[in-house]
């Protein structure tokens, strides 16, 4: 039963023998978003029209000017082309490419575009600071450093990145998802996180939050132990995001301590699921 | 101290900005549980009609999302609208049931399409843990994760399910069959 269970040990020849006959037979992805199906025969219709447009848009695509981020500023403008390097000398101004949103990058930085598209605008900041004003859907430009990646859903913020790869990022609205080392930090609008090198980014903290918080925050990310419970006690109302963050990094009974100081500031009871728990940290944050 | 939930937090934040109508965090949550409404799929009605009705599932939840309370598990609730789909289907659309019921008298001859008309003969509390389990490649703790069953009774039916499976195909019994009483 072990193999069959958890997929681990040996043993279970049968099991193993049906996996391998019906793996062909897993879910392989389909179209998204997803179409209804009386949607779907109208559909198959317009792909007939569709294969004729695409043929047009060919042509077009060919002729028409490429996505370019154009640099303005050091008394000149020019487009910066993917994989160069952009280490300018005073401020400069990034205007992304389909009037996305603009980029200002303080001087002594070090970045380059890495892709632009119409999927995609990815730049990488490999020291420096930057402030972006991005107007675009979610998830379309995104900024890569030696800590992680920031996305962007849709917001304005700023990146700075030391020498040594650290990073730190302030949103000022809308919000920013982190990556880095397997795990995403979720960065609202009035708070910041930082990320280091090949560790997950840390928990995100408002703005306003105290001293002392934000102290006891950071010594338990630097991983010391026995911090936790002045964290609870030095929290805020508007520290509820920081410890909605922090319960999903715990375990058992500190996850329950840290659920329960959460509750507590929310004012959601023990037995109302996450979901209402979440919608209340971002209600009393406002 | 309340028994915490163990939906991921993250999930729950994709689900908010997915009910506030962001695509891309709908695509997050369909990414996670594609496979697994797949696999119920499957457990009920042939491939190309599983793979037909994933976007009708899609849709619905896509629609719905906004009565979704929360008071259970997402893989729950879509694994429901899955269902529903099927018998929705079957009643709309009998081809589908003639299909599916084509298909139970088959020998256990070794062809994939074949062993899943075999497991879908077999009592509907057997059916999808096996195809999520054989197909899908969930394992169990994950199977009862996602569609919010207790390990245990995803345990039971794994065993139950293979059991009688084995027998329905001609295969050797496992040594360790009719363990399902060990801890989960």
């Amino acid at each position: 039963m072990s193999y069959l269970w958890d997929k681990k040990g040996d043993g279970d020849p049968g099991a193993r023998e049906l996996e391998s006959l019906l793996a062909g037979e897993k879910f392989s992805g389909m179209a998204f978003p997803p179409v209804a199906s009386a949607r779907r025969g109208a559909r198959r219709a317009l792909l007939a029209v569709a294969a004729v447009l695409i043929a047009a848009c060919a042509v077009f695509v060919v002729l028409r000017p490429r996505d370019v981020v154009t640099v303005r500023g050091e008394g000149r403008e020019r487009t910066l082309a993917n994989g160069e390097w952009l280490e300018p000398k005073s401020n400069v101004t990034l205007a992304l490419a389909r009037e996305i949103g603009v980029v200002e990058v303080r001087g002594d930085s070090r970045l380059r575009v890495q892709r632009v598209d119409g999927e995609q605008q990815r730049l990488e900041l490999e020291r420096g600071h930057l402030h972006a004003v991005v107007n675009a859907p979610p998830r379309l430009f995104v900024v890569d450093t030696p800590s992680g990646r920031a996305v962007d859903l849709g917001c304005e913020y700023t990146l700075e990145v030391q020498r040594d790869g650290s990073t730190r990022i302030d949103v000022l609205s809308g919000r920013v998802v982190l990556e880095g080392a397997g795990r995403t930090t979720t960065v609202l609008a009035g708070m910041w996180a930082v990320s280091r090198p090949g560790a997950a980014p840390q928990v995100a903290i408002d703005t306003q939050a105290s001293p002392a918080f934000v102290s006891a925050v950071q010594r338990l990310s630097s991983g010391e132990p026995d911090v936790l419970g002045l964290v609870l006690a030095q929290a805020d109302k508007r520290d509820a995001v920081t410890l909605w963050q922090l319960r999903s990094r715990t375990e058992n009974e500190t996850r329950e301590l840290v659920d329960a100081k959460l509750r507590e500031l929310v004012a959601v009871p023990a037995s109302a699921p996450d979901e209402k728990v979440w919608e209340a940290c971002g209600s009393v944050r406002q | 101290m309340t028994a915490l939930a163990s939906i991921d937090p993250t999930e729950v934040e994709w689900l908010a900005l997915a009910r506030r109508g962001d695509r891309p965090a709908f695509e997050r949550l369909f990414l996670r549980y594609a496979p697994m409404v797949h696999g119920v799929l499957l457990a009920r009605v042939q491939r190309a009609d599983a793979d037909d009705l994933m976007q009708d599932v899609f849709v619905t939840a896509l629609e719905r999302l906004s009565t979704f309370a929360g008071e259970e598990k997402l893989g729950a609730w879509l694994a429901t609208v899955a269902r529903h789909k099927v018998i929705d289907a079957w009643r709309t659309r009998p081809k589908l049931m003639a299909a599916s019921e084509a298909t139970t008298a088959q020998p256990p001859r070794r062809e994939a399409n074949e062993v899943l008309a075999v497991i879908r003969t077999l009592p509907e509390a057997y059916r999808e843990p096996l195809v999520l389990r054989l197909v899908e490649g969930l394992s169990g703790p994950e199977i009862a994760e996602q569609v919010g069953l207790t390990p245990q009774s995803v345990r039971v039916n794994l065993c139950r399910g293979m059991k009688l499976l084995r027998e329905r195909l001609g295969l050797a019994p496992e040594a360790s069959d009719g363990d399902e009483g060990e801890g989960a």
